[in-house]
């Protein structure tokens, strides 16, 4: 059990996410078309609109205008989490050991104790999110079912993993639960919700908009 | 003539929603459902605060339940829908979606929709419950 899934189903896991993601990517510049900026456009320097306003308006109409201005606290805990989501699988020892066990490279991981630590942090925030989705009105007014699963299979490799690692209970069987819920969180992530992982940047850094962070040189079609 | 609960395929809903169905797909699967585009509403912000008024909850449940649905709407559910966005929401675009959800395309697209069907605002209020 533990050869296969480490094995062809990591293979078939990593071929999925990855292909997967390829094709949302072409999903992604199918539905947005490229925006030829006016030649007579000129940058403005930001003073130039501000110069005459009031300090204390400019710092309200910044904390209106963003995200960060308006839930700075979920920002700060969105932002942790989903750096130590990405961050923490790929500076694993345990994961980088493997990595060199396979094909011979090895990677920089971080002291076990720090990963440990990291680990605690996703699965901390991640439950805060969730706690977040139930208590707050508005996210519990658009919350189904499905968020709650996408939300238990991003957690899933996390709690395993952890749980293998310290041996608190039977290591064979942990950790071929940790496998597969990870493999099962690759191959969600294209297909699903999860798939905000590439579209964040695609749509953010690609789609021109007064909110995204770069002018962006595309816009839905 | 149907009854205000029954639901049925309304053609031309339909052919709206095909024609825009690849965008509709990416927008529904785009929004993960983390209610910060909220406070970016200012109806949302004069009315208490209803969850009703955020800009997410108004696309997902005008254009996004007809797509659900696929076509299929009672004359009560488009009664809904055309409250949802002529009158909770002006199209004024200055909604913000941190993943950048096109909210304000989906919500024009909710109110082409409803012009099929001669859906609109009445802008004397008379089309408003008292």
């Amino acid at each position: 059990m533990y050869e296969l899934v480490r094995g062809p189903l990591a293979l078939a896991a990593f071929f999925i996410f990855l292909f997967g993601l390829l094709f949302q990517t072409v999903r992604f510049y199918r539905l947005t078309k490229p925006v030829r900026s006016s030649p007579a456009y000129k940058p403005q320097p930001r003073s130039d609109g501000t110069r005459h306003s009031l300090p204390s308006v400019q710092r309200r109409a910044w904390k209106q205008r963003t995200v960060l201005g308006m839930e700075p606290g979920m920002v700060v805990v969105t932002a942790v989490f989903h750096a130590g989501l990405i961050l923490t699988p790929l500076t694993l020892l345990s994961h980088s050991l493997l990595i060199q066990q396979s094909w011979g490279v090895r990677l920089p991981a971080f002291p076990e104790s720090l990963s440990d630590l990291m680990t605690l942090l996703v699965i901390g925030l991640g439950c805060y999110l969730l706690y977040r989705r139930v208590v707050l009105d508005r996210a519990r007014s658009i919350t189904g079912p499905m968020d709650i699963v996408l939300l238990a299979v991003v957690l899933a490799p996390f709690l395993t993993g952890f749980l293998a690692y310290h041996q608190w209970l039977s290591y064979r069987p942990m950790i071929i639960a940790h496998i597969l819920s990870g493999e099962l969180m690759l191959v969600c992530i294209p297909f699903t919700r999860l798939a905000h992982v590439l579209f964040f940047f695609l749509t953010r850094l690609g789609v021109g908009s007064e909110f995204s962070f770069v002018r962006g040189s595309r816009d839905w079609r | 003539m149907l009854g205000k609960g029954e639901r049925a395929v309304v053609p031309s809903i339909k052919e709206l929603l095909d024609e825009n169905a690849p965008k509709i797909r990416f927008m529904l699967q785009l929004c993960v459902r983390c209610a910060m585009c909220a406070e970016s509403c200012f109806l949302y912000r004069m009315k208490d605060r209803d969850p009703l008024y955020m800009p997410s909850h108004k696309m997902l449940n005008s254009v996004g339940t007809l797509y659900r649905r696929k076509g299929r709407a009672s004359p009560g559910d488009l009664e809904k829908i055309r409250e949802i966005v002529w009158h909770r929401c002006v199209l004024c675009m200055r909604c913000y979606c941190p993943l950048g959800v096109d909210i304000p395309g989906i919500i024009a697209l909710g109110r082409s929709l409803c012009r099929t069907q001669d859906l609109y605002r009445h802008y004397d209020g008379s089309d408003l419950k008292p």
